[in-house]
């Protein structure tokens, strides 16, 4: 009978592959941030946290068994019992993935504010310079001509694109909570957006080795 | 760090298959084959080892333990012995899974059975619109398996094996003949629950690929909500930017590829490039607006309600556009109390629907090369368990086939007198495998891939084809 009483994977099942997102972007979920809190639906989390977080999450005094699994490293360690909470699958690599990293709200806004934060930190910088800059920060490694020339047409057309149709720039800029700089034209900050999502997208990116 | 232009030696060998591959341009040209009247398939398996009956599968998986003794397997002599002790010949030295060691008491069956169809074969009176399509519909009455808990039955239902990491059936298929849908999974899961409120997982494991290169294993759509998350891009982003930005995440995975060679690479631009064309399929699939009423009553389906017969019409919609392996589990089957209206709650929720996808098909012409399959992972003790309930059971379950390649209107095998084990014919999970990839045009002595050393395959060591069964 511990087959059917024991957690399985199956029962958190969420298509990142049982990975959080938070868990991929390598970002630490902070009390502040974790789902539970959030007022806009950010459904990879929000399906541990309608699950789960309830009893297993931030509040303390709603808090069973003393288990966090909004924190990844408790989720993931061996209980006083001796089972996992969670136990990691392999990494996923189906489309149900492709679509959560591409249009999911929480990684759309996280290349925004990669894409913010490139622009805002380095104001005189060339294009080629910003786009070798965000690679670099993603990858640990420079990137080959071949892949600046890739990246930099991406933008090309984007900017293009975003310059003919301002409303679409502003409403990719207002996915997520992260305050907007309203300081940097919002059809370059768009263009830098789809680089910079385009970066957290890779095979490289998302697999450690 | 640089980025590394070494190719290992093993990937330079797997390359050198990969171009092997086009080995099987050839086949297509081989006039030889032609006369011996076998297709080519999209997948490994070129030219198909037999003439193929079915072109795909849609496997009704009744997950948690179907009661044969309340469904397909009649047995009056059960009745007489209701509330008597189990004779200890049946028993003795068996494994029980939770009435190990306690007294076992004949359970008699807890529905009548009635006969159905030109054919007259008997069926559980809960099941009379499976009985409607009876002579197109073949009983196997003597399955048997090794595993007597969920999961690892699950297993080896799936794969053949009770050690995970094997790839899937649904895998192998995949593998084995490739896709005929293009802008879908070439194997899609589907998950529903009953009424029973019990909530077993099933690990998505289930519908690995195991080591089969990871584009063979299952997608999972959601049956409530959205049936895919995030299938709509983000806004403010319109195709164009949609198209190229996948465009540019594909050439430069390109670019790491030819760097390190990494299959996995492979597939990642192959699941970037299905994403994008769900994001224009999957919405096409589920507009069940085009549905005429009768097709809705006649599964009894609400759509989007997430329901077993919600999901039969999607397997329909889905085996109409070409995926090869389509695997509905409908859960709440474990049924150790209870088991007379528990049973009869399931009922409700599959006979119907099971029914209706099977005549569908039919009318639609495609019944003749889709091969139904309805089944759990085990059966249930002829023996109480509390007093209304019955234990998971091994020994013995039954098994539905239609369509396909399927002798209609027939039974196969049979248990013995009290429903406990398969005495007639008995059929194992790898016979039952090894018919599946017949029907399907695979021998399965040669679908083998090289593992740990083995060349492995979906039968393990064993499998017979279940040629008494074929139409």
């Amino acid at each position: 009978m511990q087959q059917e009483n024991r957690i399985e994977l199956g029962h958190c099942d969420f298509e990142t592959g049982g990975r959080p997102l938070y868990a991929i972007l390598r970002v630490p979920v902070t009390r502040e941030r974790s789902c539970v809190q959030q007022s806009r639906p950010r459904r990879s989390q929000l399906q541990l946290s309608d699950t789960c977080f309830r009893c297993h999450g931030p509040d303390k005094n709603a808090r069973m068994a003393d288990l966090r699994l909004d924190i990844r490293e408790q989720a993931l360690k061996q209980t006083a019992s001796g089972n996992r909470p969670i136990v990691p699958g392999r990494p996923s690599n189906t489309p149900l993935q492709s679509l959560v990293l591409l249009n999911d709200p929480i990684s759309v806004e996280a290349a925004r504010v990669f894409a913010q934060d490139i622009l805002q930190h380095h104001r005189d910088a060339s294009l080629a310079a910003r786009i070798n800059l965000a690679f670099e920060r993603a990858l640990s490694r420079k990137l080959t001509p071949a892949e600046q020339q890739i990246l930099t047409e991406l933008h090309q057309k984007n900017l293009s694109q975003f310059r003919s149709e301002p409303d679409s720039a502003a409403a990719l800029l207002q996915i997520g909570e992260a305050p907007l700089s309203r300081d940097l034209k919002p059809a370059e900050l768009a263009a830098m957006t789809t680089v910079t999502r385009a970066i957290l997208n890779l095979h490289e990116t998302i697999i450690r080795n | 760090m640089e980025s590394t232009s070494h190719i290992h030696r093993r990937t330079f060998l797997n390359r050198g298959i990969t171009g092997l591959g086009l080995l099987g341009l050839n086949a297509l040209l081989d006039p030889r084959l032609f006369a011996a009247g076998l297709q080519t398939s999209r997948g490994v398996i070129n030219p198909f080892h037999l003439p193929a009956k079915a072109r795909r599968v849609i496997f009704l998986y009744q997950a948690g333990g179907p009661s044969h003794l309340e469904t397909f397997d009649p047995k009056p002599k059960l009745a007489d012995l209701h509330g008597k002790p189990m004779p200890e010949s049946f028993t003795k030295g068996q494994q029980l899974a939770q009435l190990q060691g306690k007294p076992l008491i004949c359970y008699g069956p807890q529905h009548a059975f009635k006969r159905f169809g030109q054919s007259g074969t008997e069926l559980c009176e809960l099941f009379p619109h499976i009985g409607s399509v009876i002579d197109e519909v073949c009983i196997i009455r003597s399955m048997w398996t090794e595993q007597i808990n969920h999961d690892p039955a699950h297993t080896l239902m799936n794969t053949g094996s009770i050690i995970a990491s094997r790839p899937s059936m649904g895998s192998w298929v995949l593998y084995g003949l490739g896709s005929e849908a293009e802008d879908l999974p070439g194997f899609v899961v589907l998950v529903s629950s009953g009424k029973g409120g019990q909530m077993q997982p099933i690990a998505v494991r289930q519908w690995s690929s195991g080591f089969l290169p990871s584009r063979f294993q299952g997608v999972k759509l959601n049956s409530i909500g959205d049936p895919v998350l995030y299938i709509k891009s983000p806004e403010g982003i319109g195709r164009q930017v949609q198209s190229s930005s996948i465009e540019a995440i594909n050439q430069l995975n390109r670019v790491e590829y030819d760097a390190v060679s990494d299959p996995e690479i492979l597939t990642r631009i192959a699941q970037y490039e299905m994403a994008f064309k769900m994001q224009t399929s999957v919405p096409g699939l589920m507009d069940m607006s085009q549905e005429p009423r009768s097709i809705l009553e006649l599964y009894g389906a609400q759509p989007g309600d997430g329901s077993f017969a919600s999901n039969c019409l999607l397997a329909r919609r889905l085996a109409e556009r070409g995926v090869r392996f389509i695997q509905l589990y409908h859960r709440d089957w474990d049924h150790h109390g209870g088991v007379k209206n528990n049973v009869a709650i399931k009922a409700q929720e599959t006979d119907r629907a099971t029914a209706a996808l099977i005549s569908d098909l039919k009318q639609r012409g495609i019944l003749q090369d889709t091969l139904v399959v309805w089944g759990g992972e085990f059966g249930r003790t002829p023996m109480s368990q509390g007093g209304d309930g019955r234990d998971h059971h091994i020994k013995g379950f039954s098994f539905m086939l239609a369509g396909g390649g399927i002798r209609g209107g027939i039974t196969y095998g049979a248990t013995d007198e009290l429903g406990y084990a398969a005495v007639e014919n008995p059929v194992s999970v790898h016979d039952f495998h090894a018919t599946m990839l017949h029907l399907l045009g695979i021998d399965h002595l040669r679908m083998t891939v090289k593992f740990q050393g083995l060349d492995a395959r979906l039968t393990g060591v064993s499998g017979e084809v279940l040629h008494k069964i074929l139409a």
